[in-house]
């Protein structure tokens, strides 16, 4: 913020840093963002024309503007849509006035060093913000209608743009940002929930977030009074615990495991046909059963068995067909490979996928 | 200045659904819990009230539920409550006292609110999530939730 503030006064001249307002620099800086798109060929709205048109009247305008050519790549890419940016605390500017515009910009008359900062600035704004500027891509399609901008400084801002006879102020923007993104995630909240495919309105499926919620902590102490029932016989024989009955008991409808038992697989003891069962299974069902990851930790004194399974493709070239395999399979990775062993895997596309998920997994 | 904003940024816990979770999960949540169990059960005596053992149990459940989801907001909540109530020595569930579901407002936007309001409710610190987390939180928090429960349907299953 100090290098715009120094680099402003310079502009002007080593005037008065009070004169060059924050308002001012937004304007110029929207000013010269809006000579560069055009430049750079993309659309404008025809609002965002007429400015200019009027601007460009102006010679010393026009002197700026071909000084202003240098091209910046990244920009131009960042802004190849209209964007409107809006500013989290309440400064707004009112753009409609013209005359200041053209004033500010015959003050700045080098260019390039504002331009090289706001390259800067943008570059890093976009790296930082492509998520947030999805989300508001499809109303920022609505290019002709009475939109108002709003300008920042900052470059953590969403981008919002205000639809035809919809309210403008600030409020109300950040208010629908909000409303927006929370309905996008229920999107998803819809595929966890179980049932809530149906359900349209927002009021229903919170209502049946809520009841599945309920239920499922209702469920949760039930099974732990019925644990603490239980406790006193509880013999942890781990192989049996994950011996093939707990599949066929909770995943009841596929046929997997039992095909997997063929000949082939019997040879291997509890702990592999596990991990064989597992592969159908995430084949079929595209969730990982809890007991992949439990198998990983039961066995670890015999831990050398694990990666040989890992390392014998020949199950899982024969196991998985679809390409759900591959998103879930980065997870058989994680569970084995917190020790660092350096295991050789067959298929070179899941390594990046690995580094990735490790990344997560730091976070 | 810069630093700044790259913290600002960083206020998101995860970036997209966590599919890592869900494996680590399961394997944390039952080491845990086992071990816990057979702690509980060498130190049961015959004499011990069943009532303890089921505290004890809920309280090792919910704990091993804290450890194996940890980063997130409400796992920190979860933990903060059963501190507390471990002090107490309370055992409190966790059913419907929260919510204010009967209530009947008119207006359907202070319905939804205060339906958000409840779900925030049920969420162990929930209060304190800041509303753009909400809905990360909750998806993370269901996810555990399933989890959990299946892993312990397995364990019981197992040992009945």
């Amino acid at each position: 913020m100090l290098h715009c503030l120094n680099t402003s006064s310079n502009l002007v001249g080593g005037g008065n840093i009070s004169d060059m307002t924050v308002l001012e620099r937004q304007r110029a800086r929207i000013k010269f963002q809006n000579e560069h798109q055009q430049f750079s060929g993309n659309g404008f709205s025809s609002s965002h024309q007429q400015q200019f048109m009027m601007l460009g009247c102006d010679s010393a305008l026009g002197e700026i503007v071909t000084n202003s050519m240098k091209p910046d790549p990244d920009y131009e890419n960042g802004f190849d849509e209209e964007t409107v940016k809006k500013r989290k605390t309440d400064n707004k500017v009112d753009l409609n006035s013209k005359d200041k515009r053209i004033k500010v910009c015959v003050e700045e008359g080098e260019s390039k060093i504002v331009e090289q900062r706001k390259g800067q600035k943008n570059t890093k704004f976009n790296n930082g913000n492509k998520n947030k500027r999805e989300n508001c891509e499809d109303s920022n399609s609505k290019e002709n209608s009475k939109g108002s901008e709003i300008q920042n400084q900052k470059p953590d801002y969403i981008h919002v743009r205000a639809r035809r006879g919809q309210a403008t102020d600030s409020h109300s923007l950040a208010e629908r940002v909000r409303r927006e993104k929370i309905s996008e995630r229920m999107k998803y909240l819809q595929d966890l929930v179980p049932g809530c495919n149906k359900i349209a309105g927002k009021a229903g499926m919170l209502d049946e977030i809520i009841n599945y919620v309920q239920s499922l902590q209702r469920q949760v102490e039930f099974l732990s009074m019925k644990l603490a029932a239980v406790n006193p016989r509880l013999d942890f024989n781990i192989d049996e615990l994950f011996a093939k009955e707990v599949f066929t008991q909770n995943f009841p409808t596929t046929g997997i495991p039992s095909e997997m038992t063929n000949p082939a697989y019997l040879q291997f003891n509890s702990a592999q046909q596990l991990v064989s069962c597992c592969g159908g299974l995430i084949n079929n069902m595209g969730i990982i059963p809890p007991e992949i990851g439990l198998c990983r930790n039961i066995n670890a004194p015999t831990s050398a068995s694990l990666p040989e399974i890992f390392l014998d493709s020949s199950i899982f070239t024969h196991i998985l067909p679809s390409s759900t395999w591959e998103g879930n399979f980065q997870n058989l990775h994680n569970v084995d490979f917190d020790q660092a062993r350096s295991i050789s895997f067959p298929s070179q596309p899941f390594t990046g996928m690995v580094e990735a998920s490790n990344m997560k997994m730091e976070m | 200045m810069e630093a700044q904003q790259q913290n600002k940024r960083r206020r998101v816990y995860s970036m997209e659904p966590n599919k890592i979770v869900q494996s680590i999960f399961a394997r944390n949540y039952l080491s845990y819990l086992v071990s816990a169990l057979m702690k509980i059960k060498e130190n049961t005596s015959s004499s011990k009230d069943h009532n303890d053992i089921c505290k004890n149990v809920k309280y090792e459940v919910e704990m091993a539920m804290v450890l194996s989801a940890q980063g997130f907001a409400w796992s920190n909540g979860l933990k903060v409550k059963l501190q507390r109530e471990h002090i107490n020595n309370v055992a409190t569930t966790e059913g419907d006292n929260n919510l204010g579901m009967e209530k009947d407002s008119v207006r359907e936007d202070k319905e939804d609110e205060e339906k958000m309001k409840n779900l925030i409710s049920l969420i162990p610190g929930g209060e304190e999530i800041c509303d753009e987390q909400v809905v990360n939180e909750l998806e993370s928090y269901i996810k555990c939730l399933q989890m959990q429960v299946n892993v312990l349907q397995c364990l019981i299953a197992e040992t009945c």
